[in-house]
């Protein structure tokens, strides 16, 4: 409740003019934009992009938000939607390219400091990657945030059949993936 | 294998109360099947929870906003040069479109000048006799030129057969705006003394 207060609070003042109202909130959430952007995207470079057109989203929208979910799905819904956009718009360019498609990996700077992390997360972010969007969806929302599939039907707007057999399929690929790379 | 990947989650994550987790181990227990494929699904998950513990660097979650910032800052000048650019081509559009009308106004009149140049004098003489024949031609004339004739034609009425005709005939000549009117008060010599000053004065 003191979150919900502590939330209404921020885009109240935001939308009363205050500008560092809409930076705090940013700051609150950021991470958990990153994190899913980054799973979904699979590096670093498209993920800080898309927490950019999140950024920009919120920043537009937040005066029209009605507080009829709590502010961190809203946001969640945002990013996940986003993110699914800018993954269309990147394989249709990598269609079309007739230049090599870079490497991203490779030219990304290194946000991570951990380096035990960053070999953990280059194999589960390359074993995300070869997954057909849908299964990457909710794989991601069911294992790293832990939600419902009933939470997940409503952020979606998917059948929660419909998100059963894609985690399944999901859930396979991802174990047989790991366990070749071992 | 059943998909049993929802028992297994609910399990993991402490959503089961003690009934149902008795009764999920009691089934662990009995297949080794089961067993197996929980123990694939809880190392993946275990897999899944170290990564999630991974921290971006604090240069770059202090840079977000920053970037945020700046980016938003560089859309508002776009906004503002897009509208410019808008205003300025709208401009140059209405400037292009009045001075091609005004060359098409003056080629239109330029061109019925020629037209009329060619004409013989027997063809002038005609025009000038008979009102269907200057009817026929004042209708291929734009309207300034229309216009132009008339006003001379009237101009040219007042000041030559004015004292040729009586104050009332003057009168009623004067007072009519459709010059094609009045050509029954004038002689022929009349109509040939008005015609040479309309062309002399170049508008025909």
């Amino acid at each position: 409740m003191h979150e919900l207060n502590n939330d209404f609070e921020l885009i109240r003042s935001f939308v009363d003019g205050n500008v560092s109202a809409f930076n705090r909130l940013v700051i609150k959430y950021q991470e958990k934009i990153y994190w899913h952007a980054r799973r979904m995207s699979g590096n670093h470079l498209d993920a800080d992009e898309i927490v950019q057109e999140v950024l920009l989203v919120l920043y537009k929208k937040l005066k029209t938000f009605e507080f009829k979910s709590s502010l961190y799905t809203w946001i969640y819904t945002i990013t996940n939607t986003r993110s699914i956009n800018y993954l269309k718009k990147r394989n249709l360019k990598n269609f079309f390219s007739l230049d090599e498609i870079t490497n991203k990996k490779s030219d990304e700077r290194d946000i991570i400091d951990d380096l035990e992390s960053k070999q953990k997360l280059e194999k589960i972010e390359n074993a995300l990657q070869k997954l057909p969007i849908k299964q990457r969806e909710v794989f991601v929302m069911r294992n790293y945030e832990e939600l419902s599939y009933e939470e997940i039907s409503q952020i979606t707007g998917k059948t929660v059949g419909g998100l059963k057999a894609n985690h399944f399929h999901a859930l396979n690929k991802i174990k047989e993936l790991l366990k070749n790379e071992k | 294998m059943k998909n049993n990947e929802e028992k297994y989650f609910h399990y993991l994550k402490g959503k089961m109360n003690s009934q149902e987790k008795m009764i999920f181990e009691d089934e662990l227990n009995k297949s080794e099947e089961l067993k197996i494929d929980f123990e694939k699904y809880k190392n993946l998950i275990h897999f899944i929870d170290e990564t999630k513990n991974a921290e971006i660097s604090k240069d770059y979650s202090e840079s977000i906003v920053p970037n945020f910032r700046a980016r938003l800052d560089g859309m508002d000048r776009n906004e503002s040069y897009t509208k410019l650019k808008y205003v300025f081509v709208s401009l140059l559009i209405i400037i292009a479109g009045y001075f091609v009308a005004l060359q098409n106004n003056g080629e239109k009149a330029q061109g019925t000048e020629q037209v009329l140049t060619t004409l013989s004098d027997e063809e002038l003489n005609l025009i000038a006799n008979d009102f269907y024949a200057s009817d026929d031609l004042t209708k291929s004339l734009d309207d300034i030129s229309s216009q132009k004739i008339d006003s001379i034609y009237a101009e040219n009425l007042k000041s030559s057969v004015a004292e040729s005709l009586d104050d009332i005939n003057s009168n009623v000549i004067l007072s009519k705006n459709n010059v094609a009117d009045v050509d029954q008060y004038l002689s022929d010599s009349d109509i040939e003394l008005i015609y040479s000053q309309l062309i002399e004065k170049k508008i025909l």
